[in-house]
C-alpha cells in the first residue's frame, strides 16, 4: 500500500484523475445519444479515421502539442464523417460499407504518417503511441486544460440542443412533423461525436474510443428507462472506469490505459446483465419462477376441484393423490386456507372450492369462446385453455361472460360453474 | 529480397479481396471490423500456450474467440436487448482490449507487440524461409501459408459460386427455391473469418478491413455482373498492393498502411469519375 500511496502523491496524479474522469463522462454523454439513434458504430469509424489528423498535428507542431493535435483530430474527424456521407450519397454502397472503406483507408494513411513521425527523430516521437491505446499518466496539466475547454464546449452544446436531441432520439418522424430540421441536428451530433472522440484520445486512445461511446450507454439503458437517468448513469460509469484506468496508468507505466478502461466497462456490462432491475437475467429468472409457482398451485387446486365435481368428496389422502403437490405449493395452499391438513389427509375448504371453481370457469369459458366465436374445432380448444385459465383475470372474465351470454355448458357439455 | 514482400502482399490481398466481395454484396462490411478485433486474445493465448508462432495453434485460438464473439453478440442482443450495432461494438472492443492487455503484460514472452497488432509485419514476412523439398528453393513461410489460403478460398468460391451468388443478390428467391440463406450466410462469414485470421499477422487488425472491403466495393461500382466484379476485385487489389508497396518504399513508410490508403484512393478516383460522368451529359442537355 505504501507504494500505491507514493503515486497518489505524484504531482500530476490528482490532475490526471480529475481530468480523465471528466473527459470520459462528457464522451459518454454524447455516446448515449448515438446509442439511442442506433449509430454506435459511427463512433468506431470516426475514432479510427481520425488518426491522420493526430499524426499530422504532431508533425506540424513538431512536438506533443495538445491544442494543435486536437485541432488536427477534429478537422480530420469531420473529413471522415463527410467522406462517409459523401460516398453513401453518391454511390449505391451502403452506409456501413462506406464506413469500413473510409475508416480503413484513413487508418492506413495514419499509419503512413505514424512511421514518418517515428523516423523523424523528433524529440517526443515515442509519445505518439499514447494516442493509440491511451496513456493517461503522460498527460500534463496544460494538456488537460486544453481538452477540458473543448469538453466544456461540448457539454454546453449538448445542453443547448438537448430538447431537439431527445426528441429525435426517440421519434424521428415526430420531430420532422413538428418542423425540426432533423438533418441539421444529425450534423451537429456528428460534430459532437468527433469532438468527444478528440477529447478522449489521450486518456483512452483512439483504437478503443468506440467503447467509451457505446458501452456506458448500453449499461445505462439496463438501469434506466428515462433519458436523464441514462445520461447520469452513463456519465458516472464512464467516469468511474476512467478513474480506475488512470490509477492503473500511474501504477504500471508500461500499460496502456485504454484497454483497462474498456475491461472495467465490460465487467460492468456483465454485472449489470445479471442484476439490473429492468432486464437483468436474475430478474427474468425470478419472474419466470414466480409465474411457474402460480401455475403449479392453480393446477393443484383445479385438480382437487375436478375430483370434488366428480365425486363430491372434500377429503383426500395426501399420498394417494395422482399428482403430488410440491412442498412449496402445499405450503401456499395451507397458508391461504385453500385446504386444511389433518395428519395424512387434506380437506378442501370453502375458499379452496371457490378458487378451483374460478379457474375451471375461466378454462371452460375460454373453450366456449374459441369454439363459438372463433369457430375452432371442439377438440382443438383445450391446450389454449390450459394456458389461458392462468391469465384470465376478473375483467376479462366479465367480458367473456357478457359476450357469451352467461352460458351453462362448455363445448364438451360440462357445466360451467358459477358461485352459488 | 524485397520482391518476396511484394509477392506476399499481392497474394494476401487477392484472397482477402475475394473473400470480402461476398461480404460487401451482403452489406456486412463492418463484420470484418468485428472479427479482426475479436480474434486478438485468441492469437495471444495460443501464442502463450504453444510458446511459438505455431500457425495451427493460432488458428484454433482465433476460431475459439471468433465463436465467443458471435456468442456474446447474440447473447447481448437476445437476452439483454442491447441494440444490434452496440452489442457488436461492446463485444469486439472488449475482446480487443483483453488482447492488448495480454500483449502488453507478456510482451517479453511473445514476439507480438502493440505495433504489430496494428499494422502487421509484412516487412519481415520474407525473412523466415523454408526450403521446398526436392529443390533448393528457399521460399518464405508466409508465402506458403498465404498461397495455401488463396487456393482454399478460390476452391470454396468456385464450388459454392451458385449458392453464394443467389443468396447474395436475391435472398427471397433463394429461399423460395429451397436454398438456405442462413447456411450460405455462415459459409461466407466463415471464409471471411479464416482469411482475416491468416492475414492478421501480415497486415494487422485494422488494415485487413481495407484489403477485404475496399477492392470489392470499388469493383461493385464499375461492374454489372458478378464474374466481372470478381475479376475487377482481383485486378484492383493487385494494382493497389503494387502501387501501395511502391509508395511505401519511395517514402519509407508503413507498407500495410500505404496499401490500405492507395486502395482508398482507387475507390475515391472511381467515385469522382462516376460523379463527373453523371454530370457531363446533363450539362450538354441543358445547353
Amino acid at each position: 500500500m505504501d507504494s500505491l500511496w507514493t503515486y497518489f502523491n505524484h504531482p500530476n496524479f490528482w490532475w490526471v484523475l480529475a481530468g480523465t474522469t471528466f473527459l470520459s463522462a462528457i464522451s459518454a454523454l454524447v455516446g448515449t445519444f448515438t446509442y439511442l439513434q442506433r449509430k454506435s458504430l459511427m463512433g468506431d469509424a470516426i475514432a479510427h479515421g481520425i488518426l491522420p489528423g493526430v499524426a499530422g498535428g504532431f508533425l506540424l507542431a513538431g512536438e506533443k502539442n495538445a491544442l494543435i493535435i486536437m485541432i488536427g483530430a477534429i478537422v480530420w474527424g469531420l473529413l471522415t464523417v463527410s467522406s462517409i456521407d459523401w460516398i453513401s450519397r453518391k454511390t449505391h454502397l451502403q452506409n456501413s460499407t462506406a464506413m469500413a472503406v473510409v475508416l480503413s483507408a484513413f487508418f492506413g494513411l495514419g499509419m503512413m504518417l505514424l512511421t514518418v513521425v517515428q523516423t523523424s527523430g523528433l524529440p517526443d516521437a515515442s509519445g505518439i503511441n499514447s494516442f493509440l491505446f491511451g496513456q493517461a499518466a503522460s498527460m500534463l496539466p496544460e494538456d488537460l486544460l486544453v481538452y477540458s475547454v473543448f469538453a466544456i464546449v461540448v457539454a454546453f452544446v449538448l445542453a443547448a440542443i438537448y430538447p431537439h436531441l431527445s426528441i429525435i432520439s426517440f421519434d424521428r418522424a415526430a420531430a420532422q412533423s413538428i418542423g425540426f430540421n432533423v438533418r441539421r441536428i444529425d450534423a451537429v451530433l456528428s460534430i459532437l461525436v468527433v469532438a468527444a472522440t478528440a477529447i478522449g484520445i489521450q486518456s483512452i486512445g483512439l483504437i478503443l474510443m468506440a467503447a467509451l461511446l457505446i458501452t456506458p450507454a448500453a449499461i445505462a439503458r439496463m438501469w434506466s428507462s428515462r433519458l436523464i437517468g441514462m445520461l447520469l448513469f452513463s456519465g458516472a460509469i464512464a467516469a468511474f472506469a476512467a478513474g480506475i484506468g488512470a490509477v492503473i496508468s500511474f501504477t504500471a507505466p508500461a500499460m496502456p490505459t485504454g484497454p483497462w478502461i474498456v475491461l472495467v466497462l465490460f465487467i460492468f456490462t456483465l454485472i449489470s446483465m445479471v442484476i439490473s432491475p429492468q432486464r437483468g437475467l436474475l430478474k427474468q429468472f425470478r419472474q419466470q419462477k414466480k409465474n411457474q409457482n402460480i401455475i403449479l398451485r392453480e393446477n393443484f387446486i383445479k385438480r382437487l376441484y375436478h375430483q370434488w365435481e366428480k365425486s363430491g368428496q372434500t377429503t383426500f389422502i395426501l399420498n394417494e393423490l395422482k399428482d403430488k403437490p410440491s412442498k412449496r405449493t402445499l405450503r401456499f395452499a395451507l397458508q391461504n386456507d385453500w385446504i386444511h391438513q389433518v395428519g395424512i389427509t387434506i380437506h378442501l375448504s370453502e375458499k379452496g372450492l371457490r378458487e378451483g371453481r374460478r379457474i375451471t370457469r375461466a378454462h371452460r369459458l375460454w373453450e366456449l369462446y374459441l369454439s363459438r366465436t372463433l369457430r375452432m374445432r371442439d377438440d382443438h380448444v383445450h391446450p389454449s385453455a390450459e394456458v389461458m385459465e392462468h391469465l384470465i383475470g376478473d375483467d376479462l372474465e366479465k367480458e367473456l361472460l357478457r359476450t357469451l351470454g352467461y352460458p351453462q355448458t362448455d363445448p364438451h357439455q360440462r357445466d360451467i360453474p358459477y358461485e352459488p | 529480397m524485397n520482391t518476396w514482400v511484394l509477392i506476399n502482399a499481392v497474394v494476401i490481398a487477392l484472397s482477402c479481396s475475394l473473400a470480402g466481395a461476398f461480404l460487401v454484396l451482403r452489406h456486412r462490411a463492418m463484420l470484418t471490423d468485428a472479427i479482426s478485433h475479436a480474434v486478438l486474445p485468441g492469437l495471444v493465448i495460443a501464442f502463450l500456450i504453444s510458446g511459438s508462432r505455431n500457425t495451427t495453434a493460432m488458428l484454433i485460438g482465433a476460431f475459439v474467440f471468433g465463436f465467443i464473439c458471435i456468442f456474446l453478440v447474440e447473447f447481448f442482443r437476445r437476452y439483454v436487448r442491447i441494440t444490434d450495432d452496440a452489442s457488436i461494438g461492446i463485444t469486439f472492443t472488449s475482446l480487443f482490449a483483453i488482447g492488448i492487455i495480454l500483449v502488453s503484460r507478456y510482451t517479453d514472452r511473445i514476439d507480438l507487440d502493440q505495433e504489430c497488432v496494428l499494422h502487421g509485419e509484412i516487412t519481415y514476412s520474407a525473412l523466415k524461409r523454408i526450403v521446398l523439398p526436392g529443390t533448393n528453393w528457399a521460399v518464405p513461410q508466409t508465402f506458403i501459408s498465404a498461397m495455401a489460403m488463396l487456393i482454399i478460398v478460390s476452391i470454396l468460391i468456385t464450388i459454392g459460386y451458385r449458392g453464394l451468388k443467389i443468396t447474395s443478390f436475391n435472398p427471397d428467391y433463394a429461399t423460395s427455391i429451397g436454398v438456405s440463406v442462413t447456411l450460405w450466410h455462415y459459409i461466407s462469414g466463415g471464409i471471411a473469418s479464416m482469411v482475416t485470421i491468416v492475414s492478421f499477422e501480415a497486415v494487422g487488425a485494422i488494415l485487413v478491413i481495407a484489403l477485404m472491403v475496399i477492392p470489392a466495393a470499388t469493383a461493385w461500382l464499375i461492374s454489372k455482373r458478378l464474374p466481372a466484379m470478381l475479376l475487377n476485385t482481383t485486378l484492383l487489389s493487385v494494382s493497389g498492393s503494387i502501387f501501395g508497396y511502391g509508395v511505401a518504399i519511395w517514402l519509407n513508410v508503413s507498407i500495410a498502411g500505404s496499401i490500405a490508403f492507395l486502395l482508398g484512393i482507387q475507390l475515391m478516383m472511381v467515385v469522382l469519375v462516376k460523379v463527373a460522368a453523371r454530370r457531363l451529359p446533363l450539362q450538354r442537355a441543358t445547353k
